[in-house]
Parts: structure tokens; C-alpha cells; sequence
């Protein structure tokens, strides 16, 4: 592969490191040569992903992002960073007229708040080198409807919102922040979407879908090529990688 | 836990249904408002007002809406 494409001499966080699209795009960057610091809430699982990541000097961080105390703990440990996804997030599939207050609060507090204090604090800390690439791995649910997703959409929204305010904040820097807008993805979050809705319903909603669902592997690569050198002109856009979904 | 309640909560979580549309033997696949939106307000509904977390393959495999009563943990 092509040099510009490689991770070598870069240093990466990931939250969200120990399961699903956070878990592959950890091990894909470690096979594209970045020396990472992986992030996740459960240790275990964080440690499987650990001992899966090619090459040496990969730094793993327990850390519950909602929690303030274990975020500074963490930013205290950080290296000087060239780049960072933001994998940690849920789902709440719920119509709305069963929201509460909790529910929202709930999921914006690791789909949003974390993601957004997580930045600041690495913002203040000066701890983002010049030309760092961020990548917050979105939904195409924030720009399209579906039913059952407005907790989830909205929480999407407001970080692709935010990204775009980040990235000319940021510019001065150099520094490069774009979204990830994945569609219906093979994941553990995907299995939650199935006990909600039925393994017919989402079958047939794969037909929506002109190339089929895409997988974690998908996904990771699209990251890589924004966190790589090719994409340095690249700011400020959602990267959709959906199958076709979103002109079907 | 009554069951004319749950009727009762089960056709205020669908859109569309008159109050005393439904028994606890109306066969679910008779609801026409029990479509992919509706499927969620069932679980949302059963998970809120009955502490009770069932899957839409839950859903799926109740003949009626009393087999969905027989569900709520007691």
C-alpha cells in the first residue's frame, strides 16, 4: 500500500476500544503501523482487544467517560496525541411518546457530553499535536428519519453539529475533524437493534440497502483514511459509508 | 395484575385504536397497528409500566395479547 496511507509515527486514542466498531478500528490501526491508547469501560473485554492490536508500545486506559474523575485521571495519562476516534456510544430504541427525561439524559451523556469534555480537556491540555486528525463515528439516522431512533438520532446530530463548529476552531491548528456516518453495521450494537425490532423486520431492511450492510471492517478503514496523511485537506464532512442506504 | 388493565395499556400504546377495540384473546396477528412502530411501543410500554424487558421476537412468538400478559415478570 501506498505510504501516504500508513499510521506509522502517529498516536491515536480510541474510546469506546472494547467492543464492536471501536474494537475492529483499533485493530485495524495497529495492522496500518499507529501506536494507540485504547480506551473502554470494561476491562476484560478492553484487555481482549489489547492483546489483539499488532506491533509494540500500545497503551491501554480504563476509563468511564461519564465519569469526570476517570476522564482527568485518563487525560493525565495521555501521550501528545495525532488523532482520535470517538467510538463510545449506545442505543435506545424507544418511540417517542415513551421518552423520559432519564432516557435523554442517559444517552446524551456518553453519545454527546463525553465526547465533547473529552475534547476540551485535550484542547486545554494542549495534548492534540499540530495536523491531529479527530473522527467521531456518527449515524446516517442524524440526517435521515427512522422510527424508534429519536434519542439516538438527536444524540448523533448534535455531535455532527458540534464537529463542524470543532473543525474551524481547530483550523489554525491544522487540526482535522470529521464524522463517520455508518448505516446498519454487523456489531453488538447492531444485536440490540435486532431484539428491538425482529431479525424479518431487519432483513428486510437490508434490501434497502443496494450493497448490503456494511461491516466493522468497513468502517475502520473509512477512519484510517481519515486519520492518514491522504485525507489532510479533509475537514469538516460526514464520511457515509452505508451500503447506498442513503441514495436508495 | 389485571388483566383488563393491561388490555387497556396495551391499546393506549398503539396509534390509531379505539378504547375496548381489543380482549385478551384478539389474536395479535389481527392488529394491523402492531407494524414495526408499534412492535416498539409494545416493548416500551410492557418495559415502563411493567418493569418487563421483552424482545420484538417476544412479540413474535405471542399468540394473543393475554400470552403477552403472561410475560410481565411477577
Amino acid at each position: 500500500m501506498n505510504d501516504i496511507y500508513s499510521l506509522s509515527g502517529k498516536t491515536i486514542l480510541i474510546t469506546g476500544a472494547s467492543s464492536g466498531i471501536g474494537r475492529q478500528t483499533a485493530i485495524t490501526l495497529s495492522e496500518a503501523g499507529a501506536q494507540l491508547v485504547i480506551t473502554g469501560r470494561d476491562e476484560k473485554r478492553l484487555n481482549d482487544t489489547f492483546i489483539s492490536l499488532k506491533g509494540d508500545g500500545h497503551l491501554q486506559l480504563m476509563c468511564d467517560l461519564t465519569n469526570i474523575k476517570d476522564r482527568e485521571d485518563m487525560v493525565s495519562k495521555l501521550p501528545k496525541l495525532n488523532g482520535i476516534v470517538h467510538a463510545a456510544g449506545v442505543i435506545d430504541i424507544k418511540p417517542v411518546k415513551f421518552i423520559d427525561k432519564g432516557d435523554i439524559h442517559a444517552i446524551n451523556t456518553i453519545n454527546y457530553q463525553a465526547p465533547v469534555l473529552l475534547i476540551q480537556a485535550l484542547l486545554f491540555s494542549k495534548l492534540l499535536s499540530e495536523k491531529a486528525s479527530i473522527v467521531f463515528i456518527t449515524s446516517i439516522s442524524a440526517h435521515l428519519g427512522a422510527k424508534g431512533f429519536g434519542l439516538y438520532a438527536a444524540s448523533k446530530g448534535a455531535l455532527t453539529s458540534f464537529a463542524r463548529v470543532l473543525a474551524l476552531e481547530t483550523a489554525s491548528l491544522k487540526i482535522r475533524v470529521n464524522c463517520l456516518a455508518a448505516g446498519m453495521v454487523k456489531s453488538p450494537m447492531f444485536d440490540v437493534t435486532t431484539e428491538a425490532i425482529s431479525e424479518e423486520a431487519l432483513e428486510d431492511n437490508e434490501k434497502l440497502y443496494p450493497l448490503g450492510f456494511a461491516t466493522q471492517i468497513d468502517i475502520a478503514y473509512g477512519v484510517q483514511y481519515l486519520l492518514c496523511d491522504a485525507s489532510e485537506r479533509i475537514t469538516g464532512i460526514t464520511l457515509t459509508i452505508d451500503g447506498g442506504y442513503s441514495i436508495s | 395484575m389485571e388483566i383488563k388493565k393491561f388490555v387497556k395499556d396495551f391499546e393506549n400504546a398503539l396509534d390509531n385504536v379505539e378504547s375496548g377495540s381489543f380482549t385478551p384473546e384478539t389474536p395479535l396477528n389481527t392488529i394491523k397497528q402492531l407494524d414495526s412502530l408499534g412492535v416498539l411501543s409494545v416493548i416500551a410500554m410492557m418495559h415502563k409500566q411493567y418493569n418487563t424487558k421483552i424482545k420484538g421476537s417476544g412479540i413474535k412468538n405471542a399468540q394473543t395479547i393475554f400470552d403477552l400478559f403472561n410475560l410481565i415478570q411477577k
